[in-house]
């Protein structure tokens, strides 16, 4: 007996003893229900692409939303660009401002140049002195201290008003710009 | 002569505000003031400050051994009207500046963009703009802070610099004279227009503006008649010298206001990124003023016209980058998904 018989023979004798099912009709029915899940599967998805994208099949849906998407596309690069101009344009505004503590340089305004070119103007032609800035300060000083010290025996000896008068009188005539005799 | 070496000289309380803006519109105001006096005479303040604020003092002492007292107040306000509030009732040396504080913000889908500014209106009512008088570069000098200019003429270019700060200030000169013939004509003709005997017509006496601005800068005494005669002729004055000393009076109100302007400065610090400004941003990482976008505020920038200090900024809305980015995804798939299908 060769090989090929006994193979035979050995399937001859599985095919004599098929197996015995408890629940036909319930394996039956399990069968076919996956076989419909599968298409059920298939059929989802369908519907679940048409869901979502069933607007492209309407020309003029797929048009607006093509706009739409262009348009945001659109302003986005827009903004950027606008955006990068400005900032491009501040940087052109950049400085580098020096530390400004304790700057005493006086800050001028344009009528405080023409009141100090009109003073200079007006006293060239008179008996002039000049002095130094520092000079100037301290001049200032000087008078700023007066001033106070005039304020302080003022409110605490209650002078006479007489001597009031004299001192103000005094002050003032130190201080009338006719007679200074001050050349900037 | 004393009063006004004084005014010139003064550098007392000088004055840097910070307002830091932020999202919804609500502001943190620094004020920051050097005094070569420890006392702070609230009069004296270029910007209202109040006992509402936090107020601390602290000094400096340079190289020379000058002291510098330094009063830093600093107040939150939940929006710009209150601002405007403290500006209305501002007791200060500026209480004739008319100045307010806007603030808006706009969504532009993408970025947010907020928009801040501090305006003093003019305080002149005839018009006489320095762009007429100024080139754009002038304009540009005239309008750096003061320290900024000085730091110009005295670093690499001084000699450009220091001709154009002559050129500046000729012109000024110009301008000033100019603005305050037009607003003396303005005035004469305001209150003494209708008079019969007035035979100059307004405009006609407009086109002696620059015999006015002339005369003004050669001028050397101070009499009316000195000043008015060699224009308008003896007998105009004669029959108006009582109109036209009453009309320079009020012009001398008026600019009252402008001489007694105290200047400070301006700093502006906003949310996101700064995109646009008409102030200058500072890069000097040494500085107390760096983080925000400086200007000087003084008399000159708001004579004749509005001065207004803006400032914008944006940020990113992430959450319409991410949105409109799965919008368009969702519509190129859309597209491709239909094309798939008309080939099958």
């Amino acid at each position: 007996m060769n090989n090929q018989e006994k193979y035979s023979k050995i399937l001859e004798a599985l095919k004599s003893n098929k197996p015995v099912l408890s629940d036909k009709e319930k394996l039956t029915d399990e069968i076919m229900r996956r076989i419909h899940g599968i298409e059920d599967k298939a059929t989802l998805q369908k519907k679940l692409g048409s869901y979502l994208f069933g607007w492209a099949d309407h020309s003029w849906i797929r048009g607006a939303m093509a706009a739409a998407a262009v348009l945001f596309i659109g302003i986005f690069i827009t903004q950027q660009v606008i955006i990068t101009n400005r900032i491009n344009n501040l940087e052109k505004q950049l400085i580098r401002t020096v530390n400004t503590l304790n700057n005493h340089e006086p800050d001028l305004g344009i009528m405080h140049k023409v009141l100090l070119n009109m003073v200079a103007r007006d006293r060239i032609k008179e008996d002039s002195i000049t002095i130094s800035t520092s000079d100037l300060e301290e001049l200032l000083n000087s008078y700023l201290e007066l001033q106070d010290n005039y304020e302080i025996l003022k409110q605490t000896y209650g002078l006479e008003p007489y001597i009031q008068d004299m001192i103000r009188r005094s002050l003032e005539d130190n201080t009338n710009p006719d007679k200074s005799k001050l050349k900037l | 002569m004393f009063i006004f070496m004084i005014l010139l000289f003064s550098c007392d309380y000088e004055t840097h505000v910070i307002n830091t803006v932020h999202g919804d519109g609500s502001v943190t105001r620094k004020v920051i003031v050097k005094n070569s006096e420890k006392k702070f005479e609230p009069d004296e303040f270029r910007v209202p400050i109040d006992s509402t604020w936090q107020t601390e003092i602290s000094f400096d002492v340079n190289e020379n051994n000058d002291t510098t007292w330094i009063l830093t107040a600093e107040k939150y306000f939940a929006s710009v009207e209150e601002i405007n509030a403290e500006y209305k009732a501002d007791s200060g040396s500026n209480r004739e500046m008319q100045r307010s504080a806007h603030f808006s913000r706009s969504f532009k889908w993408f970025t947010t963009v907020f928009r801040f500014s501090e305006q003093v209106e003019k305080m002149l009512t005839v018009s006489c703009p320095m762009s007429d008088f100024f080139t754009d570069e002038e304009l540009k000098f005239i309008y750096l802070p003061n320290k900024v200019q000085a730091d110009l003429q005295n670093g690499p270019d001084s000699t450009m610099f220091k001709e154009m700060a002559d050129t500046t200030d000729a012109k000024s000169e110009q301008w000033l004279w100019t603005t305050f013939a037009r607003q003396w004509i303005e005035i004469f003709y305001d209150l003494f227009g209708d008079d019969p005997e007035l035979t100059i017509e307004k405009e006609e006496m407009m086109l002696k503006v620059p015999r006015f601005v002339q005369q003004a800068v050669d001028e050397e005494d101070d009499s009316l008649a000195q000043f008015f005669i060699p224009i308008l002729g003896e007998e105009f004055y004669y029959t108006f010298e009582t109109e036209i000393d009453s009309s320079v009076s009020v012009l001398e109100d008026s600019t009252d206001i402008y001489f007694s302007v105290n200047s400070y400065d301006m700093e502006i610090r906003m949310p996101g990124r700064i995109i646009a400004s008409n102030g200058y941003a500072d890069t000097n990482p040494d500085s107390l003023d760096s983080g925000g976008i400086l200007w000087t505020v003084k008399g000159d920038y708001f004579l004749t016209e509005r001065y207004e200090m803006w400032v914008e900024s944006q940020i990113p809305n992430y959450w319409a980058w991410i949105v409109t980015a799965v919008f368009v995804l969702f519509v190129i798939t859309g597209l491709v998904v239909r094309s798939r299908k008309g080939k099958d």
